[in-house]
């Protein structure tokens, strides 16, 4: 047991380093726990070398839908998702969320969308280095669902927003252009 | 010719003969020579004898089929272990598409959402 923990240690040691290897990349809390207890859990994990793999089986003829895709993550370089979906209330508690938000500082990070009411709780916030966008966060916060998206590297928000309607992003009524959006 | 004339031909042309007297010993120094060289085929006094011949084949095939099976089975595993390490890297990739997509949708998602919940702001501030 005590061998097999200091085999483990060097990697428990080098996930800060990594961290801070991409500077986009949050470290997000170990949320098992809370996945038995989910009715839906998304645990999506791709880093640079997977994201090369998903990218080699994108079709890259313009004319396919793949294009689409392939041109918003040609500046990615990870995506991590954690999405858990409970059947009622009070599952989770604010505190998981919090340990997230609290690594969303400024003046690295920037807050772009951040609505909070009762309900719901949204923030979106990007990582900037100078004209270069290294990262971003999206975290939603509802009674019975959470939602963390960290997307490391450049992306187009727009173009990912233009995505509604394909892949199964729900189509969104009277939405407008992107540049309606973005207050805090 | 008649009958009698004919044979009588005959046996002129097969009367035996004495052989000469040193064909013993060139008989026995050619086996000699043969016994000496383990290769008969490279060899054109072993060529000249078509059992020797196909005695030497059979030795250089027993000689070579161990290695060229071995060399055959080398190539057959190389060739498996790639043909499952390129199956594998491709059900992966599969897999990374598939979550590549999935991840988008849930990030075109939120980003809707978030949309939608500042145009909603938005109209109640107006």
């Amino acid at each position: 047991m005590r061998v097999r923990f200091l085999a483990v240690l060097p990697a428990l040691l080098a996930l800060p380093l990594l961290a801070q290897a991409q500077p986009g990349r949050l470290v997000l809390p170990d949320f098992s726990g809370l996945a038995k207890k989910a009715t839906e859990s998304v645990n999506i994990s791709l880093d640079p070398s997977l994201l090369n793999l998903a990218g080699g089986l994108l079709n890259a003829d313009p004319s396919s839908s793949d294009s689409d895709v392939k041109s918003l993550i040609s500046g990615v370089q990870g995506i991590y998702v954690r999405s858990y979906t409970f059947d009622r209330a009070g599952v989770y508690s604010k505190a998981d969320v919090d340990a997230v938000r609290a690594q969303l500082v400024s003046p690295a990070w920037v807050p772009l969308v951040s609505t909070h009411d009762p309900q719901d709780d949204v923030d979106i916030y990007v990582r900037r280095s100078g004209k270069r966008t290294e990262g971003m966060a999206i975290i939603t916060a509802e009674p019975k669902e959470f939602t963390i998206v960290n997307i490391v590297g450049d992306i187009d928000l727009a173009k990912l927003s233009q995505l509604q309607g394909k892949y199964g992003v729900p189509k969104i009524e009277g939405l407008g252009s992107l540049g309606a959006a973005g207050r805090h | 010719m008649t009958d009698k004339e004919l044979e009588q031909a005959l046996r002129r042309a097969l009367k035996p003969r004495e052989p000469d007297a040193d064909f013993s010993s060139r008989v026995m120094s050619r086996l000699d020579a043969q016994r000496r060289d383990q290769q008969p085929l490279n060899e054109p006094a072993a060529a000249s004898f078509p059992g020797v011949r196909r005695a030497g084949q059979r030795r250089q095939f027993r000689r070579w089929s161990v290695p060229a099976a071995l060399a055959a089975c080398a190539l057959v595993a190389v060739g498996l272990v790639q043909w499952r390490h390129e199956s594998a890297e491709r059900q992966r990739g599969v897999e990374a598409r598939a979550q590549l997509l999935q991840a988008l949708s849930i990030a075109g998602t939120q980003v809707n959402t978030a949309r939608a919940a500042v145009l909603r702001e938005e109209q109640l501030l107006d």
